[in-house]
């Protein structure tokens, strides 16, 4: 018998702020009027600082260009200069909403998907395409 | 983490893959997984840390144990970055 082993090479970069600058500038003013209001009621530029920081880092995914790869080895996402990595032997469940599929290493819904799973955006990828790889590679 | 975790799993003996195991079977046996899950991935980056605090702590174990063979095996794992997510790993497929 032989066996056929599917070769899956995808890569894709998803930036949504590239997309959608109303959306940019929507960011842009909730951050600037939350650090207004932590400066308000805080006095303390430091506080109203910090809020901006945790603001603009809670929507980096965002902001800041994502880059995905798909490969024979399992899923990869660099963001920021950090590569998070799953096998493809790890990942047990696939769920895929309209814009984005979580690929997570909990065969049940878990409240710690988001931290151990990956969530690839579909922006900026061939939708149908990454859909397939993942179910190819993800048995559910 | 990921590929320092292959590296040392690649690297474990077969004793020490057991132990993690039986860990891991142990805290899901008691419903723990989820907890357990979400207090390791906090505290990941302190393994080294973790590993010379229970160093520190091991003349008061051995006042109860004479030889705690598997807190020397847990402190021997820990000085091993990657360590936890093996654990993490073993945990999730339980969960």
């Amino acid at each position: 018998m032989t066996c056929y082993r599917v070769v899956v090479d995808l890569r894709w970069t998803a930036h949504p702020a590239k997309r959608r600058p109303r959306d940019v500038a929507l960011v842009a003013m909730v951050v600037l009027f939350s650090s207004y209001a932590v400066l308000l009621f805080t006095h303390s530029i430091f506080l109203s600082a910090l809020a901006i920081v945790v603001l603009l880092i809670s929507v980096s995914a965002f902001l800041l260009p994502t880059h995905y790869t798909l490969d024979d080895d399992g899923v990869h996402e660099r963001r920021a200069g950090l590569t998070r990595s799953r096998a493809w032997g790890d990942l047990r469940r696939l769920q895929i909403g309209p814009g984005a599929a979580l690929v997570s290493p909990f065969a049940k819904k878990h409240y710690m998907d988001r931290y151990r799973g990956v969530l690839l955006y579909f922006d900026g990828a061939d939708r149908d395409a990454v859909i397939a790889a993942l179910r190819e590679k993800i048995p559910s | 983490m990921t590929d320092q975790a292959d590296e040392l799993e690649a690297r474990l003996s077969d004793e020490d893959k057991a132990f993690l195991d039986a860990l891991a079977d142990g805290l899901a046996k008691r419903r723990l997984a989820s907890a357990a899950l979400f207090w390791l991935e906090t505290m990941k980056p302190l393994n080294f840390v973790t590993s010379s605090m229970m160093i520190v702590l091991r003349p008061i174990i051995t006042t109860v144990w004479s030889d705690p063979k598997r807190w020397d095996r847990v402190t021997k794992l820990l000085e091993e970055r990657g360590a936890i997510e093996l654990l993490l790993r073993r945990l999730e497929a339980r969960a």
